[in-house]
């Protein structure tokens, strides 16, 4: 029942910004479908980068939320109402994987409705091809939504915002610097295809026990957050 | 039974600290929470809601301690602060909303009544509220769910007379029920002349006085006097004085009593405005 009223309040207070972004994402599919460029390639290729959009959105929805909560000072009230800190925490988590699977639902069905629109519909293989990917975005959006939640009960939104934009460049420099380190360390005729498929599980598995650690520690953060 | 009670409450920062607090809120009363800016009010309201850690100390809402019973009290406890906190492009129907999805005892009926009452548009935003409409419907949001207690964190800052007046009589109202209370923190000294039951003084991060309003106001005095009756004035118990210009203004807690022991002084009836003045400038034995 109390969630209930959490998740309606950041409903509401995000409701502009899902009006901003189908008025900003419509026309963008629309004009992708329009140009057309690689249609030889794959009928959903157009958007490509829609998709890692429509992955990307959650976290900022997310950021955006925080920053307005922190503004208004909602969660000094919030912890007024019969509501514990834990489940403040939880109802965020909870948010964020809702507002994440209709945002990325909703990619998975315009992506094909405006191909079909632009004369190149879909096949099959598109089509698995899409939910797989799907499932990914689902999956890595989740993950920066654990570290958007669980820093943000950790710093204010300002710091919370900068430890995450560097969070990103380092996992980029580590996965980029490691593949270059592969490349130019083996041998000319080596295949380094296994060891950087390798490298690339062993750093994912540290993310996730990176995630898991940030994932149980935003409730302990929530707990001694000064409001 | 105390609607509020607080045992020895400190908390620390680099360069302010609330010492050892102690207070009582009898149930059924108002008290009024004075101090200057930075003396602690609303550190002392944030850590009695937990919206701060506590280092020490305990907080009691009935008898019963707020850790590990935190909803079921908090669905007895309004809180008000000094701005309305859900986001501006809210509005008091979704608010309401909100609010019934929280609160057990949510009554919408009640909630419906109160924007009625303040004139509230119920589907505007609340980004086009006045200050004044602001804290009305931070009001009616805390009175709609059947709170026993009040918590009131500087309600009145900013808003003019008139409103101020308004809301005197809506918490007078929510008085009329005995096993109602009110915490209130103001700067406006002149709201709780009207309104409290009790008014506790706190400087510097402690509590100087818990005195009942009564006795603040009738029993207190301030002698205007030269320098042969200070002299003797301010041996009395309890005394602040300050210098003036060409007097001594001393604050005597039993200056009804001594009024007619110094025909050459002028007695006045002390302000609580004055009283905190002379408590914080003045000097003592």
């Amino acid at each position: 029942m109390k969630l209930k009223g959490l998740l309606l309040n950041d409903f509401y207070t995000l409701k502009d910004q899902y009006v901003s972004y189908i008025k900003l994402l419509i026309p963008c599919l629309i004009l992708m479908g329009a140009v057309n460029i690689s249609s030889q390639v794959s009928a959903l290729s157009d958007f490509s980068y829609m998709i890692v959009v429509f992955m990307v959105l959650p976290m900022s929805m997310m950021m955006a939320l925080f920053t307005y909560e922190e503004k208004c000072g909602y969660m000094q009230y919030a912890l007024t109402m019969p509501v514990t800190r834990k489940k403040y925490v939880c109802e965020k988590y909870v948010f964020y994987l809702l507002n994440t699977a209709a945002v990325i639902l909703a990619g998975a069905v315009l992506i094909p409705v405006f191909a079909l629109i632009s004369g190149h519909a879909p096949d099959r293989s598109d089509l698995f091809w899409l939910v797989g990917f799907s499932l990914v975005e689902f999956l890595v959006s989740s993950i920066f939504g654990v570290w958007v939640i669980a820093l943000n009960m950790k710093f204010s939104t300002g710091s919370a915002r900068i430890v995450l934009i560097l969070g990103s460049v380092i996992m980029m420099i580590i996965v980029t610097g490691g593949t270059a380190l592969g490349i130019m360390t083996s041998a000319d005729d080596a295949d380094w295809n296994v060891p950087a498929f390798w490298g690339l599980v062993g750093f994912g598995v540290l993310v996730l026990i990176l995630t898991v650690w940030m994932f149980c520690m935003s409730f302990r953060w929530a707990e001694r957050k000064e409001l | 039974m105390n609607a509020l009670e607080i045992k020895n409450l400190s908390k620390n920062y680099d360069r302010f600290h609330l010492e050892e607090i102690n207070l009582e809120l009898p149930q059924g009363n108002i008290m009024g929470l004075i101090g200057e800016n930075g003396a602690g009010k609303s550190t002392l309201i944030k850590a009695v809601l937990d919206l701060i850690q506590k280092d020490s100390g305990e907080v009691y809402f009935y008898g019963s301690p707020l850790d590990g019973m935190q909803t079921e009290l908090k669905e007895q406890i309004g809180v008000v602060f000094d701005s309305l906190h859900f986001h501006e492009t809210l509005t008091p129907v979704q608010i309401g909303s909100i609010s019934k999805l929280t609160y057990q005892n949510w009554d919408e009926n009640l909630y419906q009544e109160y924007l009625q009452k303040f004139k509230l548009p119920e589907k505007s935003k609340i980004k086009d509220f006045s200050k004044g409409m602001k804290m009305k419907l931070s009001i009616a949001a805390a009175l709609s769910h059947h709170a026993k207690l009040l918590i009131l964190d500087e309600p009145t800052a900013g808003l003019d007379p008139i409103a101020r007046d308004e809301l005197l009589d809506i918490f007078l109202d929510f008085m009329q029920d005995e096993t109602h209370s009110i915490l209130i923190s103001s700067h406006i000294t002149s709201d709780l002349e009207k309104i409290a039951d009790y008014i506790t003084f706190i400087h510097e991060g402690k509590i100087l006085f818990t005195k009942s309003k009564d006795e603040l106001v009738y029993e207190y005095r301030i002698a205007r006097c030269g320098e042969a009756d200070f002299q003797e004035l301010k041996s009395q118990k309890g005394a602040v004085w300050r210098k003036m210009d060409y007097q001594y203004d001393v604050l005597l807690p039993d200056g009804k009593n001594l009024e007619h022991r110094y025909p050459d002084c002028q007695f006045d009836r002390a302000s609580i405005d004055e009283i905190m003045l002379l408590y914080v400038k003045g000097e003592r034995v």
